[in-house]
This record gives structure tokens, sequence and C-alpha cells, in this order.
């Protein structure tokens, strides 16, 4: 279980996230889901303890404390894909996935790459590098296989992309449950999250969590706006 | 240029330390493939490559404060790939001359722990028609400082030269990025290595 207590985060001394509990299940799909602004993303970097942040409060998977831990050692078992994928032309996307995956098999990656409808080349291509936002999101959703991680966190991966692609990520997010790992989505896609079999959803205004529970009161929220709260 | 009017020109703007260095002087012939390495210590280095035709690997090593002209005399199509791997203070100058109907595609890579001064040109007189320079510096620093210098000396109204120069650094951001993908400092360092070698 993934479990958050009494977070608190701040950046540049400014308050973002304010007295953050919330707990997550393995085998269970939760939807943050919040306003431009209301700290998603952040809540999201800081399980990650990212650097920029400043924190208060207690992050523990699995009962372990992983409040201060390194991003680089959290990563070995959690998994965010960003918004906006960051492009680095000097390393080429073979050399990165020898280095993070414990078994590189190109074979399995290319037909993964091709189902997924990356470039035929992207392997050969610097991390992101020169590829569309949707490809960029392609590929995010190709490292959320590949690395097998327990906890996945995915940022959005679903603006910007087309229905195919939304299929696709539609069946993972599934299967990410039957392998029982804990699958977070940031999402602002009212059409496609309301397609999805979610558990919980969490809905963050200004920094502090306004609801837990089930996928209903996104009918509400799609009504009425998040005045509702 | 001969070795005592290159070693004049540097001493202008360099140590008076060279004053007491010895010039060592070589000249290649090479119409074969061929891999050359070269340690430097406390000397004056001065080589002339005549390349016919061919491709050639050279290897400098230089732990020393060393300084290095290289002159290569380019005939038909050659390539030249010249790998710099630098812990001292090094001043080097390579000219590639491309005479007519010839080719060179030059690639240096410079791996620099410490100081390095680099001064690449490629010259084509007036008189070398349809030649074609071509010269790629791809740069891997680790704590070090490095000036890299490339000129491009094309008389001839027919033939072209070109330059492209790269730095193998990342971004914070790109650091960032692939700390959450679980690599730390030492594995992004390695990684970046290997894309350098791999050039």
């Amino acid at each position: 279980m993934l479990k958050i207590e009494g977070l608190n985060v701040y950046s540049d001394n400014k308050k973002i996230l304010e007295n953050i509990n919330l707990e997550f299940e393995y085998g269970k799909l939760y939807l943050i889901f919040g306003p431009n602004g209301s700290g998603k993303t952040t809540l999201a970097k800081a399980i990650l303890n990212d650097e920029s942040l400043k924190k208060e409060g207690k992050i523990f998977l699995d009962n372990v404390d992983i409040t201060n831990e390194r991003t680089e050692n959290i990563a070995k078992y959690t998994y965010y894909s960003f918004q906006d994928p960051v492009e680095i032309e000097n390393i080429r996307t073979r050399t990165l996935l020898m280095y993070i995956l414990d078994n590189f098999d190109e074979k399995k990656i290319l037909s993964l790459g091709k189902d997924l409808g990356l470039p035929e080349d992207f392997l050969d291509r610097g991390v992101n590098y020169n590829l569309s936002g949707g490809e960029k999101k392609r590929f995010s959703l190709l490292l959320s296989i590949l690395l097998n991680r327990k906890v996945i966190i995915l940022d959005e991966i679903d603006s910007g992309v087309d229905i195919e692609f939304l299929n696709k990520l539609k069946y993972y997010l599934y299967q990410f449950k039957k392998e029982n790992k804990i699958v977070i989505l940031i999402s602002h896609n009212f059409k496609f999250v309301k397609e999805l079999d979610i558990d919980k959803v969490i809905v963050l205004i200004d920094g502090k969590v306004k609801y837990v529970g089930d996928k209903n009161i996104l009918n509400k929220i799609e009504e009425y706006g998040f005045k509702v709260f | 240029m001969d070795s005592k009017f290159f070693k004049d020109l540097f001493k202008k703007y360099y140590e008076k330390i060279f004053d007491n260095y010895k010039i060592i002087e070589k000249e290649f012939n090479i119409n074969k493939n061929q891999y050359i390495e070269i340690n430097l210590d406390k000397n004056i280095y001065y080589n002339v490559f005549n390349i016919d035709n061919s491709e050639v690997k050279i290897r400098i090593n230089n732990n020393d404060t060393s300084m290095i002209y290289n002159e290569f005399n380019i005939i038909g199509k050659v390539k030249i790939n010249i790998l710099i791997n630098n812990s001292g203070n090094l001043r080097i100058y390579n000219l590639y001359k491309v005479n007519s109907n010839s080719s060179s595609d030059s690639i240096e890579k410079i791996y620099n722990k410490n100081n390095v001064v680099l001064i690449s040109k490629i010259f084509i007189d007036k008189n070398s028609e349809n030649s074609e320079g071509k010269l790629s510096q791809y740069l891997f620093e680790e704590n070090g400082i490095s000036i890299l210098l490339p000129i491009l000396d094309i008389e001839n109204n027919k033939s072209k030269g070109f330059h492209g120069s790269k730095i193998l650094k990342l971004t914070e951001k790109e650091e960032n990025y692939l700390r959450y993908l679980s690599l730390n400092k030492e594995e992004i360092k390695n990684i970046l290595m290997r894309e350098f070698n791999f050039i």
C-alpha cells in the first residue's frame, strides 16, 4: 500500500499542497482530478521526492518510509510519466533502455513500439527527440509497460492523443490492475475517464483533497463544475 | 608551415615552458586503412600525414603539458577519426589540406578532463577544384576547460567546407528526467560516455 500522511508541500516557499492524507491499494485504479493548478502534478512529484519541493508529513510504501528517499531510488519501484516528456538528443533511446531495463529484448521492444504507433527508428533516436507530442505519450506508455514498476503514475498521458491510442491506454490500464499494481491516473479528459473502471476518484482543489470516492462524482462535476465542492 | 614556424607561432601565445621542449617530427604516408596511437609527453610534436584514399584512426593520449601539430594532406576520398584523450594541458593544431577532386570526412572526439585548446582548420587552396572538407567535433568534458576553434578556409569557389560541433552534456531538466527513470549521477555519466564512444 502507498500511504500519504499529513503531507504539506511547498515550492519556492509557496504552499502547494495542504494536509494530504491518502491511501492507494494494489490492484486498483485511482483517478486524480481537479482544475489546473490544483496540485495534481505536485502530488505525484512529491511521492517521488522531487528535489525542487519541500515537504512535511510522511509517505510510506509497504510500510517503509520513503519520504526522504532519493528520487532515483523511489523510481526503482515507481514509474511517473511526465506531462511533457523531456527531449534528450545526446542519449539514444536504445542506450537508455539498455540501462534501465532488467532485460533488453530488442525484438519485443520494437514489436511493442510498433503496436503503440512509435516510429520504426525510435530506438536509434535521442530519447523523445523529434517525437510529436502524441508520440512522446506513446513512448511514456511503452516505458510504463517495460519498466514493470509496482506503482504507476500517469500524468495526463491521455491528452493530445488519438482515439486509437486511448483504446490501447485503456487496455493497459486494465492490464496493470490485473498485474496487481497501484495505478494512478491524472487526467482532465471527462469522456475518457468516464469509460474506465476507476476504483476511486480523488478530487484536488487549491492543494486540498476535497473528495475521495466513487466515479459518480464525475457526472456532477461535468454538470456543475468544481463549484459542487 | 614548417616545424620551426609552428613552434614560434605557438610560443607567442602559450607558456614559456615550450622553449625547453624538443621538436619531434614524423611523416606518415598512408594508402591503406590504419590505426595510429600517439602518446604525448613533454615535447612538441610535428606530424605530417599524407593520406591517399584511406581511412585513418588516430588516438592521442596526453597527461602532460604538450603541444602537437598535425598536418593532413588529403588525396582522394579520405576519412579521419581522431580521439583525443586528455587529462593534462594540451595545445593541438590540426590542419586538413584537401587537394583537387578530393574529399575528407574528419571526426574529432575530445574527451577532456583538464585543459585543451584545439584549433582545427580545413584548408582548400584556390587551385583545388571540386573538393570537399567536412569536420565534426564532439566534446565530452569532465571538470575540464576546452577551447575549440574550428576554421574553414576555402579559397576555391567550386569546393566546399562544412563544420559541426556538439557537446555531450545534459541540462538539469534532462538529468532530472533520467532520475525519474531510476538513474543516478554516476549511471548518467556512464551512459553519456557510452554515447561518446559510439560516435
